[in-house]
């Protein structure tokens, strides 16, 4: 397995459209990274350059520190999975599997020997005789899997393929992506739009947006240190909560609302040029505890409704005049129109600037 | 707005029971969802309540009205599909403004107040920059949010909206279940809603109808389809991570009663839940069987043993949520799935797990488990 480095790539499209703009990373022998961003956010075509099925516009690839940009897909060694499985229909599952050996001139007894492995780490021994057609797709996309890794690929690249599987199936091959990654000790790379698919299988995720890697980091860095406005919105769901603030002094923040002033404590200092402006404060929805009764640093809502979850409640109010959402598993009673009163979690609360989005207590 | 009730509805294609025997009563402002699998009877309910398929026996009453024999425009209903189902050679606009437009209505509106609604409308649903364009060139999600535009722009007896949401991206699709929920309220109508969904399901609804191939599973409320399924087709449906279904031998033992998957996957049930195991037993190979089921959320984890009653299993695989990790382990015939509060688990490592018996459901088995 290999490790992977991105310098300066760029994708220009038709001369001017910038798809990727210089990005640059790492992914290390053995390492999981996934690639998070909205649609046409640059990721899949990061992801095409990676596989060779996409010119480099600009920058360079290596392969263990080995330039790879004029490299075809085969010779860079690449396994690539997609949503669409793209089995051979008239195959068995074995033939289907034995095919890149075949391609690359295994003999039969070696073949047969990597399709028996393969099929045991992905569960297929019982249908190894079947056609792709007989398949669930959840075991469909397990064929597409094991036949991308039969060759032992220097790199594994994998395009949202989960994406239209259903809820269980979905949880328990991601549980094998990984148990496979780690087994074999494979470098992977993991294209999603889906933020939740990212943060379950990824040791680290690249955030990108407009062509541009706005993050790279783990679970824990982009969730609590968050860069900038994009980062903090786009992991969670529901989404962080973005209020207008004004920051009275380095570590008090006020919120004001009709029914007067209410100021916060921040766990971090913020630099002293930033006192008095205004900004916006970010607090996700699980970080903030609903009160039926007014106290003391409570900021004031209205309830707008409440939707159950099983384990869990989302609360939709209105603060301020805009939505405002607290997930919480009390066992809160309240009709709509009613006060609530938050309970800001100091921990979690993030501080943005207005105009550009970056995060001032990163 | 109306009550709705159906009384022992059928529906057959061939001989296929799209919709077997089925009755409801949805009370009047109620928001009433419809959940189930594909191919569940769901959308053809919704098409047997608007009156565009005739039923093959029971009846319908919109209000104190039977409406068996009444044509689509005159039940006053307003519905979405999912298939959009718009007008392509007019635009967004002329799409949204249509039901206003329709010569069965009474009273004829002015062109401002026509204006003034529309645009309303397509302002809530996100959709307000888009009202020149036509269909074609929308997205899937925008063009569904057209068509549910168009079924909410007047105010009819009842609302009946086919997975109306189902094709917008993940992100506004928490923003537009909310967004539809408040305007249910605030309109007081009365709603019945089809969806896959169970999130849907449990955060818009009242109450909840579940359905499996044409027959009614369950009716209930959010809570009680969440913590007290019906069957254990009720709880696989609901939940995410999904509840894990694990089918084992009962027996008893020094007066005590067990439970065993495999060798190893084998512990005692507490005393007072034996009576709820016992209803729902079957016989196999002349021993008794029951399905248990727990919600991933509801099993502990420790690196020592809890009690005498813990089983010890290498981790197949973690997974970490933003404020949670799942951790997979694999039985003989499934994998067992357990949600927990964040923290480090190394894969292949063995953990002490125990389920809590607080938590524990017990089912016949009405679908074979397997590990995909």
């Amino acid at each position: 397995m290999s490790r992977v480095d991105a310098k300066h790539l760029w994708k220009i499209y038709q001369g001017s459209i910038e798809a990727v703009k210089d990005a640059n990373f790492q992914v290390a022998n053995g390492e999981l990274v996934a690639i998070l961003g909205p649609s046409g956010c640059g990721k899949s075509s990061t992801l095409r350059m990676i596989a060779g099925l996409e010119e480099i516009s600009k920058g360079e690839l290596l392969f263990d520190e080995k330039i790879v940009n004029h490299l075809s897909p085969r010779e860079r060694n690449v396994a690539l999975a997609f949503e669409t499985y793209a089995l051979y229909s008239p195959l068995t599952i074995h033939e289907n599997l034995a095919f890149p050996l075949q391609v690359i001139g295994t003999d039969k007894i070696g073949i047969d020997k990597k399709v028996k492995q393969i099929a045991e780490l992905f569960d297929l021994t019982d249908v190894l005789r079947k056609k792709p057609g007989n398949l669930s797709g959840g075991q469909q996309q397990r064929v597409s899997l094991a036949r991308a890794l039969i060759r032992n690929p220097n790199v594994t690249l994998l395009d949202e393929p989960l994406s239209h599987m259903d809820q269980r199936v979905r949880v328990v091959l991601r549980a094998t992506i990984r148990h496979i990654h780690n087994q074999l000790n494979l470098t992977t790379l993991y294209v999603t739009h889906d933020q939740e698919e990212a943060i379950s299988l990824a040791d680290r995720i690249i955030v990108m947006d407009k062509g541009i890697i706005q993050q790279i980091g783990t679970v824990e860095v982009l969730w609590n240190h968050p860069v900038n406005q994009f980062v903090a919105g786009f992991l969670g769901e529901p989404a962080m909560n973005f209020v207008p603030g004004r920051m009275e002094n380095s570590q008090e923040i006020s919120i004001i609302t009709k029914e007067g002033k209410f100021a916060l404590r921040i766990k971090k200092g913020i630099e002293n040029k930033y006192i008095g402006s205004e900004v916006t404060l970010g607090i996700r929805p699980g970080k903030i505890t609903p009160h039926l009764t007014k106290k003391d640093r409570l900021v004031p809502s209205w309830l707008e409704v409440i939707e159950p979850l099983g384990e869990s409640k989302i609360l939709t109010l209105k603060l301020n005049g805009a939505e405002f959402k607290v997930i919480t598993s009390n066992d809160i009673k309240a009709d709509p129109g009613q006060a609530i009163w938050l309970e800001f979690d100091s921990e979690d609360i993030h501080i943005f600037d207005k105009e550009t989005g970056n995060n001032l207590i990163p | 707005m109306a009550e709705v009730r159906v009384e022992n509805l059928t529906k057959r294609y061939g001989k296929h029971m799209a919709v077997n025997n089925i009755s409801f009563q949805c009370q009047e402002g109620e928001f009433f969802s419809i959940l189930g699998p594909s191919g569940a009877g769901k959308t053809t309910t919704l098409e047997l309540l608007a009156g565009i398929k005739k039923p093959d026996a029971g009846e319908i009453y919109l209000g104190h009205r039977l409406v068996n024999d009444l044509p689509p425009q005159e039940r006053d209903v307003a519905m979405a599909f999912e298939n959009y189902s718009l007008y392509p050679h007019l635009s967004v606009y002329e799409n949204i403004a249509f039901p206003l437009r329709s010569p069965s209505r009474r009273e004829r509106i002015s062109s401002e107040e026509e204006r003034r609604r529309v645009k309303e409308m397509a302002t809530i649903l996100g959709i307000e920059d888009l009202i020149d364009r036509r269909p074609q060139h929308l997205s899937g999600g925008q063009r569904q949010r057209v068509s549910l535009a168009r079924a909410l722009i007047r105010i009819p007896q009842v609302y009946l909206l086919d997975e109306p949401i189902s094709h917008v991206d993940a992100k506004l699709k928490v923003s537009l279940r909310t967004t539809l929920k408040v305007l249910a309220h605030k309109l007081g109508v009365t709603v019945i809603y089809v969806t896959h969904d169970y999130r849907e399901a449990l955060g818009l609804s009242d109450r909840i109808m579940i359905l499996r191939r044409g027959v009614r599973e369950q009716i209930g409320t959010p809570e009680e389809v969440y913590f007290s399924p019906s069957s254990d087709f009720v709880g696989r449906l609901i939940g995410d991570p999904p509840i894990n279904l694990v089918d084992g031998e009962i027996f008893k033992e020094a007066g005590k009663t067990f439970f065993k998957a495999q060798d190893d996957f084998l512990f005692s049930i507490r005393e007072d839940l034996v009576g709820l195991v016992e209803k729902v037993m079957w016989k196999e190979n002349d021993r008794p069987k029951v399905r248990l089921g727990i919600r991933p959320q509801h099993i502990k984890l420790s690196k020592e043993v809890i009690s005498d009653n813990s089983l010890h299993f290498p981790v197949y695989a973690v997974e970490q949520r933003a404020d949670s990790s799942i951790v997979t382990f694999e039985l003989n015939d499934t994998f067992l799935i357990t949600q927990i509060e964040k923290s480090s688990f190394a894969a292949s490592e063995k953990y002490w797990l125990e389920v809590d018996q607080d938590h524990l459901h017990f089912f016949k088995k009405t679908f074979a488990l397997s590990k995909n």
